[in-house]
């Protein structure tokens, strides 16, 4: 490569910045959210019963996608062999290729809702958990449950991230940068959580979801497309 | 009116239970921050409506069900009806 460092630095923010806009894509736990707070509004309990078991939701869904960034990133850094990077960087597009040919062909379901290709046990019990959820306790089970569902999609994202917080940062900042990870990745789940705490009808927000569902989905993809291509052409240099 | 409900995953059936149907109504419309005396009032309709509709039916399936109330649901809550047709589609 002969790119110069600030070249290469802004090259990897922006990497970063679409991973993470990528991860924030994936909606089990939005649809998971958008559940549960369906089933405690239709129980009659007021916005304000429900305002705790959205914070812990949200809460919980930030705090394990935090831990599950630091146990890669330290993974990466204890595990991964000197000099083993361009290999790690080969691997990584190639898998980032095919979880967005997954995303692209495989995501949602077609026809009406939002409904995701999973397993028919997990939506059962989704939707069963979510029909039973009373408490900030079984919102954070079902807000764990999501992020590790969606796990074999996102730890892709999540592994190529890391690596280039390790290769962009000195290690004094690796905190900061999963914590600023963490919180970009969930800001739509945040604000779909803000607008149901606040009042907003969950059926505006599903509607929404249902009609704009494609358009996110292919955002997704294509942009899996373009951090694979990215990692291909500058991060390893191949055509370079 | 002894109508039977062919539930859609297990194709067991049961009795149609009017009582289920008016709370699952009542949900619906909670859900989308309806009044609860309009909700009340909403989920009788409809079922009277879902009830007439079974008169001369001895067995349906949940999916009948959902699709009929769905239809009466939303001549007069729309925003009920929607998510009551979207409850188990949106995971």
């Amino acid at each position: 490569m002969t790119n110069s460092i600030d070249t290469t630095s802004f090259g990897l923010i922006m990497l970063l910045l679409v991973l993470a806009m990528v991860h924030s894509a994936f909606q089990l736990g939005i649809s998971v959210l958008t559940l549960m707070s369906t089933h405690v509004l239709g129980r009659g309990k007021k916005a304000v019963r429900i305002r705790p078991m959205i914070a812990t939701y949200v809460a919980v869904s930030i705090l394990l996608t935090f831990c599950i960034m630091l146990i890669v990133i330290f993974g990466e850094i204890l595990l991964l062999p000197p000099r083993s990077q361009a290999t790690v960087w080969l691997i990584l597009a190639l898998i980032t290729f095919a979880v967005g040919s997954i995303v692209m062909l495989r995501y949602h379901k077609p026809g009406k809702g939002t409904r995701l290709w999973i397993a028919g046990p997990i939506v059962r019990y989704f939707i069963n958990r979510a029909e039973r959820a009373r408490s900030p306790l079984q919102s954070a089970k079902l807000a764990s449950t999501a992020i590790i569902t969606e796990l074999p999609l996102t730890l892709v994202i999540f592994a190529s991230s890391a690596l280039v917080i390790i290769e962009l940062l000195p290690a004094d900042y690796y905190l900061t940068a999963i914590i600023l990870y963490s919180l970009v990745v969930m800001l739509p789940l945040s604000i779909i959580a803000t607008m149901i705490a606040s009042g907003h009808k969950v059926s505006t927000i599903q509607r929404w979801r249902e009609s704009n569902k494609y358009f996110i989905q292919y955002i997704a993809a294509f942009g899996l497309y373009g951090a694979g291509l990215y990692i291909l052409v500058f991060l390893i240099g191949f055509g370079g | 009116m002894k109508a039977y409900v062919v539930k859609n995953g297990t194709h067991d059936s049961e009795l149609f239970d009017p009582l289920k149907l008016h709370v699952s109504i009542l949900s619906a419309c909670m859900a989308v921050r309806a009044f609860e005396g309009e909700a009340h009032a909403t989920a009788e309709q409809v079922c009277k409506h879902v009830i007439d509709w079974l008169t001369d039916k001895t067995e349906v399936t949940t999916h009948d069900i959902r699709r009929v109330t769905t239809e009466h649901l939303s001549a007069y809550h729309l925003d009920a009806a929607y998510i009551y047709d979207q409850q188990n589609m949106i995971v």
